[in-house]
């Protein structure tokens, strides 16, 4: 059964996957797999984009998506008669069948179901079914997928890879196909000051407490520029305790619960010299 | 590398680095241990930190000197947040080459405007040329993401569609060039609709000897814009034939529409 697998350390944000869907199902019939997409307005495939952090220490995410071609599917539960899982694990809405049924598009929990006004029907990614059935053996998506980012294949193919691989929502109980690696999780970020000398830190030591252990969750130095990033840490509450010698040592708590933290000038001062 | 059959098979051959590169000589080294039999097309024939054309030629130029430095300003450029003129147009203004057109090709791509950083709809339905603000320089003006925004200085202003983000650092405003024009006033001290920044650009190039622009960073100043006023102000241009998927369309611009 197939798979796709997005490593979204090498997405860079290009959008071709978005673009390349709309070129194959815009105005192409590819009945009885999927009718024409509209122009504007169906996204079957999405690239979205999250800002997260405060200037200068900033990162961008980017997350591609579209159906999941869950194994345990509400639509399919929702509306059986149109909606099927073939042999090769791609889920497909009949678009003759579900003429008419906007309901469907609730069914999802994903909100990957688009309405076709104009042909009154419910659409949404095929895994383009029809180029793989007439010999191809990837999606548009993945075939213009330039950073190698977005890939397809057999599960057994990807076994390794997937030990580490997250879904989507995975609450949500579908047992999605579409699986993720490197997604990134929180970071927390600083720009060390020494606010009297009116120079950034280099070299200063930034370490991280969880909370509720005191566990050490990571430490880094600040670079050259005085920055640090401490990446990828699980959301949580931390302590940030960020030392150097010569200096008094700083800490605060930090809250990466609900999202990234940047401290764009994070005050340092000298220890006081005693004449 | 590879054969002719496995590079025609593969379609691409990435070319390693060579074995022992870090002996390699300095680029130019052979140059430059036998310049003379191979002179440069400069009157020396050698590389000219200090120009000897200029020198000859245009000796006095203030902003094209003969040995290049750092000039803050000059008598026709004033674009710094240096300069007296900031005191009214107190951001940086940068239009950089844009991320979802070549320079104003394919503005009207429906597949690109569609993307959600490409256009930001107004209150009119109109999709603006999204003007990036910092949080904390959008809070000082009030304005809030999404609201139509005038970009301006004396020498005309452009309209966009805000979007407050933490990717532009305060006192920076950013703006794609090449949206399409689409005037409600035109010639100097006007006022385009489309955000076709390269409206309200310095004119002056970087010397008056040269032809080289200096229009990628420029002063300006934000103010938002009630839209819907603007529309019942200037009801003809408000009423030209577009569509919001595509932008403006061509027969706005022909007699007659056809
Ligand atoms: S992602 Fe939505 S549309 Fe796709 S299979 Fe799962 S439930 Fe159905
Ligand atoms: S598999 Fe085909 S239909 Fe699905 S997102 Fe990719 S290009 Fe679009
Ligand atoms: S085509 Fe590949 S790199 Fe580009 S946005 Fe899609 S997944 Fe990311």
């Amino acid at each position: 059964m197939k798979v796709f697998v997005y490593d979204l350390d090498k997405c860079n944000g290009c959008h071709n996957c978005q673009i390349a869907c709309k070129d194959e199902h815009v105005d192409n019939d590819w009945s009885p797999i999927a009718k024409p997409q509209p122009d504007t307005g169906h996204f079957w495939c999405k690239v979205d984009e999250e800002v997260c952090g405060k200037t200068p220490l900033v990162r961008v995410n980017y997350l591609s998506h579209h159906c999941n071609h869950c194994d345990n599917a509400p639509c399919v539960k929702f509306a059986p008669e149109a909606i099927y899982k073939r042999d090769d694990g791609l889920v497909i809405i009949d678009p003759e069948a579900a003429k008419g049924n906007k309901d469907i598009l609730k069914a999802c929990p994903y909100g990957e179901i688009y309405w076709n006004e104009e042909l009154q029907t419910p659409q949404k990614c095929t895994g383009c079914a029809h180029l793989l059935d007439d010999g191809w053996s990837v999606p548009r998506c993945v075939d213009a997928c330039c950073t190698g980012a977005l890939r397809f294949g057999e599960e057994e193919d990807f076994a390794d890879e997937l030990a580490n691989a997250e879904v989507l929502r995975p609450e949500c109980g579908t047992a999605p196909r579409v699986y993720y690696l490197n997604k990134p999780k929180r970071f927390v970020a600083a720009t060390v000051v020494d606010i009297d000398a009116d120079e950034v830190v280099i070299g200063a030591k930034a370490t991280l407490f969880a909370v509720d252990d005191e566990a050490e969750v990571a430490a880094v130095q600040t670079d050259e520029l005085g920055d640090f990033f401490i990446e990828n840490v699980e959301p949580g509450t931390y302590r940030l305790v960020v030392e150097k010698e010569g200096y008094l040592t700083q800490s605060l708590d930090v809250d990466l619960t609900v999202k990234d933290q940047s401290f764009p000038e994070f005050q340092f001062f000298a220890e006081p010299v005693i004449a | 590398m590879m054969t002719y059959e496995e590079f025609a098979e593969k379609k691409m051959c990435l070319a390693p680095t060579a074995e022992g590169w870090e002996d390699d000589p300095v680029a130019l080294t052979a140059w430059y241990e036998n310049w003379e039999d191979q002179p440069m097309q400069t009157p020396t024939g050698k590389i000219e930190i200090y120009s000897t054309g200029l020198a000859e030629w245009f000796p006095d130029d203030p902003t094209r000197p003969v040995v290049p430095h750092w000039i803050e300003e000059s008598d026709e450029l004033k674009e710094r947040l240096s300069c007296e003129r900031a005191k009214d147009f107190p951001f940086l203004m940068v239009t950089n080459h844009p991320r979802w057109r070549v320079h104003s090709e394919h503005d009207d791509v429906t597949w690109l405007r569609e993307i959600e950083t490409c256009k930001v709809k107004g209150p009119d339905g109109y999709m603006y040329e999204p003007v990036w603000l910092n949080p904390i320089d959008a809070g000082k003006l009030g304005i809030a993401n999404g609201d139509v925004v005038a970009v301006y200085n004396e020498r005309g202003a452009v309209l966009g569609g805000c979007i407050v983000t933490e990717r532009i650092m305060p006192g920076s405003v950013y703006q794609d060039h090449g949206a399409r024009v689409d005037s409600i006033v035109r010639g100097t001290g006007g006022l385009d609709r489309g955000g076709a920044n390269n409206l309200i650009c310095p004119l002056a190039t970087a010397s008056k000897n040269t032809l080289s622009e200096a229009t990628n960073g420029f002063l300006v100043n934000v103010k938002k814009v009630d839209v819907l006023a603007l529309a019942e102000q200037y009801p003809e241009e408000f009423e030209r034939e577009y569509k919001p998927e595509a932008g403006l369309q061509v027969s706005a611009w022909i007699v007659d529409g056809e």
